[in-house]
């Protein structure tokens, strides 16, 4: 591209604009538009070894609505309850059963250094498994390579190993690109790479009535074809892995003296039809019943009742924002997740065993 | 991993490093190169890797053998002895490698065409029909190989004494997916000797690599991903129009894609100091078949002409001196290489009648501006030209229904829409911006080679470094707000 640059330093020199002129639009960009941190799978691990937290939450990205339930438990308590959650963003349940076994487990069997013989996690007490009917689908041919990857929890040597099986797949290159979009967490740049986001901020700067007008558009696209995603999903119940990996994480909560809540995450009312209702919805919380029933597991089924409106779950229709979380936190520790922020005052004082 | 995803961009600055910081000898960068290599392939599949391997030891020992079998020296019945002995391991050894690409690539094809004949017949099926993984770039490492043994046989070029670096010039990585096809005499010296890095080498190659990468995972993904493939999905839902408009949209998305994949491999070759063959030459700018082919996937027809059309053309058998047949003899192979179906087989089959006709009229034509000097310059003139040009890019066009559809009876259903007898949709939800866009970018691409084309490049290029800094970092960003994360396979890479 450059023949002109005979020498090093005249080809150092147009890389150096280059590199300037991209980072100076980045800045900018990011400025304008700065891409979110949402928490990872290695945030839930690092929370986890340094704040030794009475609850833990394993879920997949809907886990971004317990941050704030964890701030107000936190509140509730003075701090003596403590939450920290692991979410495997994209994951479904055999994701979630493998993040438990191979990146969970190892921390809650460590034992401390002073030889004592104690977990290096003393306090927990509770676990809560997020869920909804997305976690225990067949996967289809429209399902997004990204999905169901518990590549997101990987470590180097974790996708060495599944490289070297299976050379580079669609599976394992997610954490390739997990590593590339953490490297560059704060560029707005490589975090929204080919997506719209930076140009419908700047169609909202330039012209915002026809930013207005392109957003309503791809909203009613995006809700119709989740609509229709839904309803089809009732059609992929149930993934036989994902069940035997549901089973497997019970087992193991309770092997462990564990409390267990499973709670199926809020659904946004005017995406279900009324088919999606009756299924996948309304036959997942069925079953989802019966097995909890028969496992002695508590069950929280938010999918319908819930204080959320519609324009509370924002453009991607399944992600509560800020605001909503916000509200959201306080009403669910005032109902189904009372039972959390209740008998503090017989706790001890570091947040330790319930009589 | 493929050059255009992200991996790549761990994978490619991890080697260069290797490669550069490491001792300037041969033997050294070679053995980083075929390191690269072998790590490059086992990403796609390891355990197809012995089968490379294996292909490259047999046609290095034949090489070795077919120089030590030298008639140079004997006497004329000695050498006719020899002579027969070199015949029968060029002969083995190109079996060899051709049976391996038989067995992978078309075994299914004619198991299956046997048994549909079978059946026919009223008879039960004979043979199992194998669906074997396809070993990457099996297609391409084939042609390069064969192309050794022949050039060795012929006494073209030395045989290579130097396992490491034949291995590097058969299966160097950027080249193992989709090409170009490398001739031995090229590249075989290259890696005989030190490479070193200098700026023009690096600058060149950043650069072509860059216009690659905005070639495929710009151009060719998008219009493959929002007009081709919903359109060639059920065709019957749209309109002529919409047809037409798809069929361009897939000759650019193929032109994009291979000829930015091959873009992507040569720049890559450059950052190691190596120059690989160029593969594309503005090939819309065509204005007759042959020209085309010439323009086209070009490692491909040249390997085709030196080592099939050439020996049938000019040897004793009955295609001597008969071009149209040597013509169709060659195309039918094209298409056969390209895949085993009779999609192919018909694309090559056009292509070949196609070229034979052109040769024939070219030769008529020719005999006419001996005996009439204005049939030349009716040639140079500017509606011939035009003809000419929309004829070839036509018949491009229509030849690419049977490149792309699925099997027969889907390519005579998006031809027949293309006569526009039905309705459906008048376009396909494509954003007019990234059309428009990709449009601008071939044709300038295109452009830039004619008229004052090369002056404006060369203008262009000659201005200082920090103006066309701005330039490439513009071109940079505008990539990273429209290009998605996840490149798809090159079409080129299936063949």
């Amino acid at each position: 591209m450059a023949p002109g640059a005979r020498t090093f330093s005249g080809l150092a020199g147009v890389v150096i604009v280059v590199a300037v002129l991209v980072v100076g639009v980045d800045l900018a960009f990011s400025a304008a538009v700065p891409p979110p941190r949402y928490p990872e799978v290695e945030d839930g691990l690092a929370a986890l070894q340094s704040n030794d937290p009475t609850v833990l939450v394993l879920g997949s990205s809907h886990l971004r609505t317990f941050d704030a339930v964890a701030r107000e438990l936190d509140r509730r308590t003075a701090g003596v309850r403590r939450m920290v959650s692991i979410p495997v963003d994209w994951g479904k349940m055999s994701s979630y059963r493998w993040t438990w076994e191979h990146r969970v487990r190892p921390i809650l069997d460590e034992v401390d250094g002073a030889k004592t013989g104690t977990g290096t996690i003393p306090s927990l007490r509770q676990v809560i498994l997020v869920t909804q009917w997305w976690d225990f689908r067949v996967m289809g041919p429209d399902d997004d390579p990204l999905v169901n990857l518990p590549a997101r929890s990987w470590d180097f040597l974790d996708w060495l190993e599944d490289v070297w099986r299976e050379g580079v797949t669609p599976y394992n290159q997610n954490y390739v690109l997990h590593r590339w979009t953490r490297l560059f967490h704060g560029s707005s740049l490589v975090q929204f790479r080919g997506r719209t986001v930076l140009l419908d901020w700047l169609k909202g700067v330039l012209s915002p009535e026809s930013a207005r007008e392109s957003m309503e558009t791809r909203y009613k696209d995006r809700l119709g074809h989740f609509r229709e995603y839904v309803q089809r999903g009732g059609e992929r119940l149930f993934d036989p892995g994902d069940v035997q990996s549901f089973d497997a994480l019970l087992d193991d909560f309770r092997s462990r003296g564990l409390d267990v809540t499973v709670l199926l995450f809020p659904r946004m009312h005017g995406m279900l039809t009324d088919r999606a209702r009756e299924s996948p919805i309304g036959r997942f919380s069925e079953w989802m019943s019966l097995r909890c029933r028969q496992r002695g597991v508590r069950l929280v089924d938010l999918s319908w009742d819930h204080p959320l409106a519609d324009p509370d779950f924002g453009m991607d229709l399944d992600h509560p924002t800020d605001d909503a979380n916000r509200r959201f936190a306080p009403w669910i520790l005032d109902s189904a997740l009372g039972f959390l922020a209740g008998d503090v005052a017989e706790l001890d004082g570091n947040g330790g065993k319930t009589p | 991993m493929s050059p255009s995803a992200v991996e790549f961009f761990y994978f490619l600055p991890a080697v260069l490093l290797l490669y550069w910081l490491g001792p300037r000898r041969a033997t050294w960068q070679n053995a980083v190169l075929l390191l690269a290599s072998a790590v490059f392939y086992a990403s796609w599949d390891l355990s197809l890797m012995g089968i490379l391997a294996g292909a490259i030891a047999v046609s290095f020992t034949a090489g070795v053998v077919l120089a030590a079998l030298s008639t140079e020296g004997r006497s004329a019945a000695r050498a006719t002895v020899v002579g027969r002995w070199r015949l029968a391991v060029v002969t083995l050894a190109v079996a060899a490698q051709l049976g391996l690409l038989g067995v992978f690539k078309y075994a299914g094809f004619f198991a299956g065409t046997l048994n549909s004949l079978l059946t026919a017949s009223g008879m039960p099926d004979m043979l199992p029909v194998l669906q074997l993984v396809l070993p990457l770039g099996i297609s391409y490492t084939t042609l390069i190989q064969v192309g050794y043994l022949l050039d060795v046989y012929w006494q073209r070029v030395p045989a290579s004494r130097d396992p490491l670096a034949y291995a590097v010039f058969v299966g160097f990585f950027p080249q193992l997916i989709a090409g170009p096809i490398v001739r031995v005499g090229r590249m075989l010296p290259q890696y005989g000797t030190p490479r070193r890095l200098t700026p023009d080498m690096v600058a060149a190659g950043a650069g072509a690599f860059m216009l690659g990468f905005a070639m495929k995972a710009y151009a060719a993904d998008w219009l493959a991903s929002w007009i081709v493939d919903p359109v060639f999905a059920r065709p019957a839902g749209f309109s002529a129009g919409a047809l037409w408009l798809t069929l361009a949209g897939y000759a650019t998305q193929l032109f994009c894609d291979f000829a930015g994949y091959s873009l992507m491999a040569i720049g890559t070759g450059r950052l190691f100091g190596l120059e690989l063959p160029e593969n594309f030459r503005h090939p819309f700018l065509s204005k007759n078949l042959a020209e085309f082919w010439r323009r086209w996937h070009i490692s491909l027809n040249t390997w085709l002409f030196d080592y099939l059309f050439a020996p049938l053309t000019t040897g004793r058998s009955w295609f001597r001196g008969r071009a149209g047949a040597g013509f169709l003899v060659v195309f039918l192979v094209s298409g056969l290489w390209h895949g085993a179906t009779w999609t192919f087989v018909l694309w090559g089959l056009a292509h070949g009648v196609a070229l034979a006709i052109h040769n024939a009229y070219d030769g008529w034509y020719k005999g006419r501006c001996r005996g009439d000097r204005r049939y030349v310059a009716w040639r140079k003139a500017r509606p011939y030209l035009l003809v000419s040009w929309v004829v070839t890019q036509l018949f491009f066009l229509l030849t690419l229904i049977p490149f792309r559809a699925p099997d027969l009876s889907a390519a005579a259903d998006f031809a027949v829409g293309l006569l526009g007898l039905g309705g459906g949709t008048p376009h396909p939800e494509a954003f007019a911006f990234h059309l428009g866009a990709i449009s601008l970018f071939v044709l300038a691409y295109h452009l830039l080679e004619v008229g004052p084309g090369p002056a404006l490049k060369a203008r262009f290029l000659s201005l200082p470094g920090p103006v066309r800094g701005l330039v490439y970092g513009a071109a940079f960003v505008y990539l990273m707000l429209f290009t998605p994360v996840g490149a798809s396979t090159p079409i080129y890479g299936r063949f």
